[in-house]
């Protein structure tokens, strides 16, 4: 009976938190911006974005080169080898580039929003801006939230590029695939509306995701560091299999034949 | 000192049959008590008793189960989100950890609640956060990062915060717990001027007995979630109640439990 007791105490409080987490993403989303807001977004933007761009290019980088080389050696078996672009550009496009920029930004961005928000939360800084007379939600969930719905798409197109090229050094400039047919292939191959569109709009829910479990988790943490290490480990681990769970359904329904 | 209790219709805030609950402990049940108006109130207690819930109370951060906690007549618990922040912009509270921004400097922090609720010039704000710094006697520390301040620093920077818009009620919250006589001394003396030159209303929350006897006017005495005693620092050394008596004389012995409630150990019989 107890562990009966047990579980239904346990969902009661996993969906009191989703309610909660809803009604905060509400109250942010559909808030006016101030001019305050916006510079603080601004201020926000490179914090999380510009400052993930290192992360987010090298990564771009490795990930293509492994995949030009990959390509080339699966392609060569079957005298395909001037596939090389198409296959690297769909690969990031499609599928890569959205769910290995968002994995990493969680690791990167999200952990440290969570451990921000906890630690100002433990150290009664929320409190004290509440008690001040000024909503923390707006003055330090929002512009966090907001900064990482717009730079997690513009880290991902980075992302891509970058993967592009390296898929390019390995395979043109390394391994001798005609320059020609590696662009062209990519060019006919690719359609902006299909293939980019989608991959961005995988990337903005993504960022949404990822984002949003971060400031939840630093708004709800227990203000112990125990309990800022709890969720900031939540955090990362939250938005990883979210953003996989969410590309399969994603990817079902935009290029998985479900019509 | 001001003992003189002035009438109930100068009170501030009025706590009326507050019950709250934290899990199954029960915090506070049916209290009911009055801060009136330009006095120095303080509420003491033993620790975990419930004294800094009261302020979250108060300020809205907490809803309670049952009762009404009432600013000027109005609801707490049931007034919008934008009003309950206008009320909080008439209210400074001093935390315990002082909980400045660490990301701002000393100016910034005592400059955040002017740039939130004013529109004030650069100029004006500056000659303010001087001013209120002069106030607490740290005019020249306004480059300083919260890092770089002492705890007693630290705490005088929070309270120069705290009454930035000259609130009409200020809540200290254990104000001195973990300083030293001089920095008590020095809070001590700051409360009580503040009071006078602001005409502020004061809340304190402490368990330090000798200090806040001699600041307060009116205190009220909490454990076990009722109000034990109440009544004027003479008042309360004449106290009848036993819990006010072992609570001011700092005695173990008294109806307060020293030891945490747990199993008895088992008795000789049993263990043979």
């Amino acid at each position: 009976m107890n562990a009966i007791a047990l579980l239904g105490r346990r969902v009661i409080e996993r969906v009191r938190g989703i309610g909660v987490a809803t009604v905060m993403l509400l109250q942010i989303l559909f808030s006016m911006p101030t001019k305050l807001g916006i510079s603080l977004f601004i201020y926000q933007m490179h914090r999380i974005g510009v400052m993930s761009l290192l992360i987010i290019g090298v990564s771009g980088l490795f990930i293509g080169l492994v995949l030009g080389l990959q390509g080339y050696s699966i392609l060569v078996n079957v005298g395909s080898e001037a596939m090389l672009g198409t296959m690297v550009s769909l690969t990031l496009l499609r599928e890569l580039a959205p769910v290995v920029a968002a994995l990493l930004f969680a690791g990167r961005a999200g952990s440290a929003l969570t451990a921000e928000i906890g630690l100002m939360k433990a150290t009664e800084q929320l409190s004290s801006m509440e008690m001040i007379g000024v909503d923390p939600l707006k003055r330090i969930v929002s512009p966090r939230l907001w900064a990482g719905i717009v730079s997690l798409p513009m880290l991902t197109v980075i992302f891509a590029a970058i993967g592009i090229l390296g898929g390019k050094m390995v395979g043109v400039d390394f391994l001798g695939v005609d320059e020609g047919s590696y662009w062209s292939g990519m060019q006919s191959s690719v359609q902006f509306g299909h293939d980019v569109v989608n991959g961005i709009i995988k990337s903005i829910v993504f960022a949404l995701i990822c984002t949003w479990i971060a400031v939840y988790q630093g708004y709800a943490c227990e203000p112990t560091s125990e309990g800022i290490a709890t969720s900031t480990t939540r955090t990362v681990v939250y938005s990883s299999l979210c953003v996989l769970g969410f590309d399969f359904v994603l990817t079902a329904v935009m290029f998985g034949g479900v019509q | 000192m001001n003992n003189q209790i002035p009438s109930q219709s100068q009170s501030l805030i009025e706590i009326k049959n507050l019950s709250f609950k934290r899990g199954e402990r029960i915090i506070y049940d049916n209290v009911s008590l009055t801060i009136r108006r330009g006095q120095i109130t303080a509420i003491m207690g033993p620790s975990g008793t419930g004294k800094t819930t009261l302020l979250r109370l108060i300020g809205g951060q907490l809803v309670p189960d049952q009762g009404q906690v009432l600013l000027d007549g109005k609801d707490i618990a049931t007034m919008s989100r934008s009003d309950l922040f206008a009320a909080r912009a008439r209210m400074g509270m001093l935390f315990q950890s002082g909980a400045l921004f660490t990301d701002m400097t000393t100016y910034e922090n005592v400059a955040f609640p002017l740039r939130a609720h004013t529109k004030l010039p650069e100029h004006l704000i500056a000659e303010i956060v001087a001013l209120k710094l002069e106030s607490v006697g740290l005019r020249g520390a306004e480059q300083l990062m919260p890092s770089e301040l002492s705890g007693g620093m630290n705490r005088r920077v929070a309270l120069a915060r705290a009454i930035a818009l000259d609130p009409e009620l200020i809540m200290y919250d254990e104000p001195f717990a973990g300083q030293d006589p001089i920095v008590m001394g020095v809070l001590s003396r700051l409360i009580r001027s503040l009071r006078e030159a602001l005409d502020l209303t004061t809340i304190i929350v402490s368990h330090d007995v000798a200090e806040t006897l001699s600041i307060a006017d009116y205190i009220y005495v909490v454990a076990e979630g009722k109000v034990q005693g109440e009544g004027t620092p003479a008042e309360l050394r004449e106290h009848a109640s036993p819990f006010v008596r072992q609570f001011l004389t700092g005695s173990i012995e008294g109806p307060v439990d020293y030891q945490f409630s747990h199993q008895a150990y088992l008795s000789d019989e049993v263990r043979s």
